[in-house]
Formats: C-alpha cells, structure tokens, sequence
C-alpha cells in the first residue's frame, strides 16, 4: 500500500461561531443575572433598614472601621459646630444621640455614619460664608439620618461587593468591570437620596431661623469653582449644583418660605 | 478609569488576537501543504517502505501560544456558564499543528516520522491577574530516511 497524504477539507476542531457574538451573550446574561440579584438584595436591604435600632447602628459603627475626626482637645471650631447641631435637634427630631467631628482635611465634603455620627471636613467649614450655610449643610446630614440614606447606601455597597466576591472572587477582571457597570445605575439611586436630603435641610433651616436665607449660597460657590463638563453628571453622585440651587429655589417658593439676611461665621481654627 | 482600561485592553486582545491567528493559520495552511508528503504516523513500525532505512534520528517539535485578554475574558465568562469554550479551541488546534509542523520541519529529508506523540502543558495554571495564560505543545517522534 503507498501512502497518500491527504489534507481535510474544512477544520471541524474550530467553532466557526463568532467569539463577538458569544461574547455578548454571555455578558448579557450575566448582566441580567446580576442585576436580578441585585435588585432583590437591593429590596431585602431598604427592607431591613426599618427594622435596624439606632443602638444596633452604634454597634455596626464600633465594629466597621469608619473615619473620625481629630484626635485630642477639640478645637474652638469643633465645639462651635458641635453646640449648633445641639440646638439644631429641636428642628430635627430624630431617634439618635447625633454626634459630630472635624476632620482636619482640604476635601469639601461632609458624611453620615451609622449611629447619628457625622463626620465635616474642615474644607467644608472653611467655604462657609454664613451660619446658614453651615446649618443648610448640617440639616442635609440629618436629612440623609432621617430617610436612612446611610444605611441604605452602606448595605447596597456591602450587598454588590459580597456578590463579586461569592460569584467571581477577589480580583477578578469580570468582577471589577460588573463593580464598575452597577456602579454607575446605583448613584442616580443616591442622587434621588441627595435632592430628599436638599429638601429636609431646607426645613430645618426655616424652622431654626425662620426664613431660609443662604441655603443656595453654599452651591452657588461650588458652582462657580467646580465646571464639570456635562457628560461627566451622569457619573457624579451629586445632583448638578445648578440643579440643586433651582430646586431649593422652587421649593423655598411653594412653601413660602421667606428669605432674610444670614448671620456670619467667623470662628478661629485654634 | 478602569473601565477604560478595561475596553482598551479587550479590544487590543480582539484586533491583535484575531489578526495573529489568520495570519498564523495561513501559515500552518501553506506548510501543511508543503509537508503533506512526509506521513508522521503513531505505530511503532514504520510503513512498508521499498530500499533500506539509512538513517533513524529523534525528531522534536515544540510550541508555546499564548492566549490574548480578549479570549481569556471570553473563557472566564464560560467558566460561569459552562460549555464549550469556543475561544480556547483555535488556540489548542493552532498549537498542536504547529508543534507537529516543527517536528517535520526538524528532519529534512526523512521519508516518515513513526511513532509521534504529542505532549501538552499550560504554562500558567493560575490566570488571576499579571499572569499569562498559555499552552505549550511539545510533538516527538522518530524520523527514518529510506534510501
């Protein structure tokens, strides 16, 4: 017998199915699939929150490793913070023992923590041109205790990283890109939470001074220094600050709010 | 920014990957074409062959492919799901022929490679992140030249 060599005609080793077209099917289920998931823990967790005592949120923020303020004697600036939020609690009856801190940082921002711990950065104390901005400020912290936006945005945020680890573990490259495609939908949720936030803030500043004079003036500022380009708002957690100034503008007019000169803030950092 | 990265890198993995294997298959293609006469078989004897055997020598052939982000995005996303993974497959075919082709291509002249067999290692097990997937292919045999 002679051999022959023969070469095959088609490789049937090989799918011919296209790798682009396998690869948005199964990213779309799993998309889908997570944001099922998702979705449904989402809900157990807004579910939940209800039913957390702020004793229980005192212990979840003695066992979670949160950021606090100066360490020593505080500051005359931190005392005077800490005695306007006392007198602020009349306006804003909530069922915590509200605590704040100064965090010596250049970061203008300020947070809610579990437990009715607020954390302001001196940053933040520094922009405040009146005692009504920082009031406005102040109120929008305790807006956020009283919708149990903390909460809800630590238990969202504990509920997607859980997911990625179980589903991909640690540093996974799908992990990280699934992290990062949530991620965007989930802020427009916080952003909802900061416009309810606005509002409350708006309330507690008539109640404690009787008008609301300067509750823009704050985002007015940020407005002024801070252009971010009109695409970049989809990503942001904030509302826009134009937005947020109209908004309070709107709402300051259908409650009849009145609107009256603010009192200075001038308190020594020492 | 690591979204970024990340569609960078997956369609860096997509246009590279995809251009290097057409390219390496026209390759495999054309030798195969130009080799086809030399019968590489697995039994241990040789095919019956008038003349004389001159010569008997090892014949070694040995590959390493690598697998690009694209495909190996596209492989962690079938390791949820299950199923054949379409986009490893090429890479395993393409390594195998190759190896093989560099065994002939290793004893010119010989009038058949008896008894070949392939060998197959992953370089890297674990494909967390820095590492490099990637197969190596190894193909011996004994090549005989007739005279």
């Amino acid at each position: 017998m002679e051999y022959s060599g023969k070469l095959p005609t088609s490789n049937v080793n090989v799918s011919q199915r296209s790798p682009l077209q396998e690869l948005c099917v199964l990213l779309g289920g799993l998309l889908g699939l997570c944001l099922v998931f998702y979705l449904c823990l989402g809900w157990a967790v807004d579910y939940s929150i209800q039913h957390i005592s702020p004793e229980e949120e005192n212990d979840l923020y003695a066992l979670m490793k949160f950021p606090t303020g100066e360490e020593g004697e505080a500051s005359d600036q931190t005392l005077a913070v800490q005695s306007l939020l006392q007198a602020l609690q009349k306006c804003a009856p909530l069922p915590y023992q509200v605590s704040i801190d100064v965090s010596r940082s250049k970061q203008v921002n300020a947070a809610a923590f579990p437990g009715g711990h607020i954390l302001i950065f001196s940053g933040l104390l520094d922009q405040m041109g009146s005692e009504n901005e920082l009031v406005f400020v102040l109120g929008h912290e305790l807006g956020h205790f009283k919708h149990r936006d903390h909460l809800r945005s630590l238990g969202r945020g504990l509920v997607l990283w859980v997911m990625s680890l179980f589903l991909l573990g640690p540093d996974n490259d799908v992990g990280n890109f699934l992290f990062t495609a949530l991620g965007v939908a989930e802020r427009t949720h916080s952003r909802q939470q900061e416009s309810a936030a606005d509002e409350y803030a708006l309330e507690v500043l008539n109640c404690h001074y009787g008008h609301v004079g300067g509750s823009t003036r704050f985002f007015e500022k940020l407005r002024d220094t801070n252009q971010t380009p009109e695409i970049l708002k989809y990503y942001s957690t904030h509302p826009s600050d134009q937005k947020r100034i109209d908004n309070l503008n709107a709402l300051a007019i259908q409650k009849n709010f009145r609107v009256d000169a603010v009192k200075p803030w001038v308190v020594s950092t020492k | 920014m690591e979204f970024i990265t990340f569609i960078i890198l997956m369609m860096l993995g997509y246009g590279f990957g995809t251009w290097a294997e057409r390219r390496h298959y026209k390759s495999i293609e054309e030798r195969e074409m130009k080799y086809q006469k030399l019968p590489t078989i697995g039994l241990k004897h040789p095919l019956p062959q008038p003349g004389r055997v001159v010569k008997a020598q090892l014949a070694v052939g040995n590959v390493v492919i690598s697998v690009d982000y694209f495909k190996r995005f596209l492989a962690s996303l079938r390791n949820i799901f299950g199923g054949r993974v379409s986009s490893y497959e090429t890479l395993v075919d393409r390594a195998r022929r190759e190896a093989t082709l560099r065994m002939k291509e290793s004893c010119p002249g010989a009038t058949q490679i008896i008894n070949v067999r392939l060998e197959t290692a992953s370089l890297s097990k674990n494909t967390r992140k820095g590492s490099i997937g990637s197969i190596e292919v190894f193909a011996y045999g004994t090549a005989i030249t007739y005279k």
